[in-house]
């Protein structure tokens, strides 16, 4: 049986979880700055 | 005695002031990308020596060089279970939120690992066993320990309030822990109960020129979770701290200048 | 050290919740009989769903009524701590002085009393309906008789911890059932071991071992639970 699929399949795999793991928080990352901005200028501007 | 005391005041302050958000964010943002750069260098170079390096298995030809994915994966799947439940135990005893923090973004991490184990488990079940999944001890233990992540992620995102959350999943995060140890032997000892002799996945002597690029990948496994959990414990304080003066600081840049 | 006026008074409040629980539990005698109907029902579908053949009845028998009553424990479990939180009994509770530990304790045995102990005399039944060898339905009856406290212990855990959820009963079987694992294990184990004719003793012990465990340690850690989501 030819194992090579089996080994790249594994490997294809496991760099798009980890990928995703690193990539996920990032962009929840940008709406959270995005929010910070807007709560602060609404601040700024009812001051 | 006399070095006790200061010791512990040392220990007690580094608690201390990884307890405070601005130093926190800033003193780990640092390391972030040293973290990515180390992961990078060493995945490189242990798949270059494991994938292209390393001599085929003799009984089990070229399927064994899923273990250089499989092997790392499996062992950060269990560390980091421990370490969310220790991060856990100082976060309950001394109520420090940055620990909490640790401790609950170091569940999707940990679940990641453990679903790639499971996965590359079972692709490499197919060549070996000829079909995609066994009750093995390894992959049954990697299983029930998906069920417990699940179970930490599913509590803290459950509850409203984050900090009673993280509490909650924390502890159930410490009683997994306990048990962690008698799952593990539990199933072990099932798995040899019921199948009588099974083939192990791993053979019981391993060449240097095979061992190496196994132990640089779970260096490079362990980096990949440092910066994971720093990045994600950064974000978490941010979106915590959405209201406090400082986050608008960090994100503008303007930190130390700030007039209140 | 306790003081013997303290350890008498910690004894005879832990007898008082014990029976008020049973008995409001009496009360509501419908509300007892579910986990129970459940069982029967969850049991006798297997072998509608796998087929009458007696052998293969018999051969998955520990497995089938074990995890049919891991299932029925979960179900009731929900109610264990549910109506003193509703009510705020439970903040009585805590306000009233005695350990929260001892407290936990004594709703986890009237909880079993009502809820766990019905399992174990029902067996023979199920044992019954799943054919399974009459030699083996002693090692059965006493595996439940150690298992399912163990159930109601570590599932005391898990309630405490969802009890502020207004869904918690859906997440609680994610959160116990991995914690489960080796208690099926062990249990299942000394059944089929005694059905095969093998010596069941060591499963058995452990088995004990682990009750013993789980009775020093589960209260603390479900009153720790509890505190967390009174909070």
């Amino acid at each position: 049986m030819n194992h090579a699929p089996f080994i790249w399949g594994s490997y294809v795999i496991s760099a798009i979880v980890l990928l995703w793991a690193a990539l996920a928080p990032l962009v929840s990352k940008r709406t959270i700055i995005k929010n910070i901005r807007t709560f602060n200028q609404v601040r700024e501007q009812s001051k | 005695m006399k070095n006790d005391k200061p010791r512990k005041n040392a220990f007690l302050m580094f608690i201390h002031k990884m307890g405070s958000p601005p130093w926190f964010y800033n003193f780990t943002g640092k390391f972030v990308p040293w973290l990515w750069a180390g992961f990078t260098v060493l995945t490189i170079w242990g798949l270059y020596l494991g994938l292209f390096k390393a001599p085929p298995d003799y009984l089990q030809g070229e399927s064994y060089r899923i273990m250089y994915i499989h092997v790392p994966a499996a062992w950060m799947s269990m560390l980091i279970y421990i370490v969310m439940a220790v991060m856990g135990f100082i976060a309950l005893i001394w109520r420090v939120r940055t620990m909490e923090i640790m401790a609950m973004n170091s569940a999707p991490i940990g679940a990641a690992f453990t679903l790639i184990a499971l996965v590359t488990g079972s692709l490499w079940g197919r060549p070996t066993w000829g079909t995609y999944w066994v009750w093995d001890a390894r992959l049954t233990s990697e299983l029930v320990l998906l069920f417990l992540y699940l179970g930490v992620i599913g509590l803290y995102k459950a509850m409203d309030e984050p900090r009673k959350a993280a509490r909650a999943a924390s502890l159930l995060a410490l009683v997994g822990l306990v048990n962690m140890p008698i799952i593990h032997y539990s199933v072990k000892w099932w798995n040899t109960l019921h199948q009588g002799s099974s083939i192990s996945m791993t053979g019981s002597k391993i060449d240097p020129s095979m061992l190496w690029p196994l132990l640089i990948m779970a260096i490079a496994m362990k980096f990949y979770y440092g910066a994971n959990l720093i990045t994600r414990s950064r974000i978490t304080l941010l979106e915590q701290d959405l209201r406090k003066g400082w986050t608008r600081d960090v994100i503008e840049g303007t930190a130390g200048e700030h007039k209140s | 050290m306790l003081t013997e006026s303290l350890r008498e008074s910690m004894f005879s409040a832990f007898l008082a919740l014990l029976r008020r629980d049973i008995l409001l539990a009496f009360r509501r005698r419908t509300e007892l009989l579910f986990p129970v109907a459940f069982l029967l029902v969850v049991v006798s579908l297997f072998p509608l769903g796998i087929g009458p053949g007696p052998n293969l009845l018999a051969r998955i028998a520990p497995g089938v009524i074990w995890i049919a009553a891991l299932l029925a424990t979960v179900i009731s479990l929900d109610g264990l701590f549910r109506s003193d939180f509703d009510d705020g009994s439970m903040e009585q509770f805590i306000l009233s002085g005695h350990p929260l530990t001892l407290i936990v304790l004594a709703k986890i045995v009237a909880h079993w009393l009502v809820a766990g102990l019905p399992l174990v005399l029902l067996s023979p039944l199920l044992a019954m309906w799943m054919n399974l060898p009459l030699d083996s339905l002693g090692v059965l009856i006493v595996t439940l008789l150690l298992g399912t406290p163990i159930l109601s212990l570590i599932g005391s855990i898990g309630v405490g911890l969802t009890l502020s959820l207004k869904r918690g009963g859906q997440l609680l079987s994610l959160l116990v059932f991995p914690l489960y694992v080796p208690i099926l294990i062990l249990a299942t184990a000394a059944v089929m071991a005694a059905s095969d004719g093998l010596p069941y003793g060591a499963f058995l012990g452990l088995l004990t071992a682990g009750l013993v465990t789980s009775v020093t340690l589960a209260p603390f850690a479900a009153a720790a639970a509890l505190k967390i989501s009174l909070s």
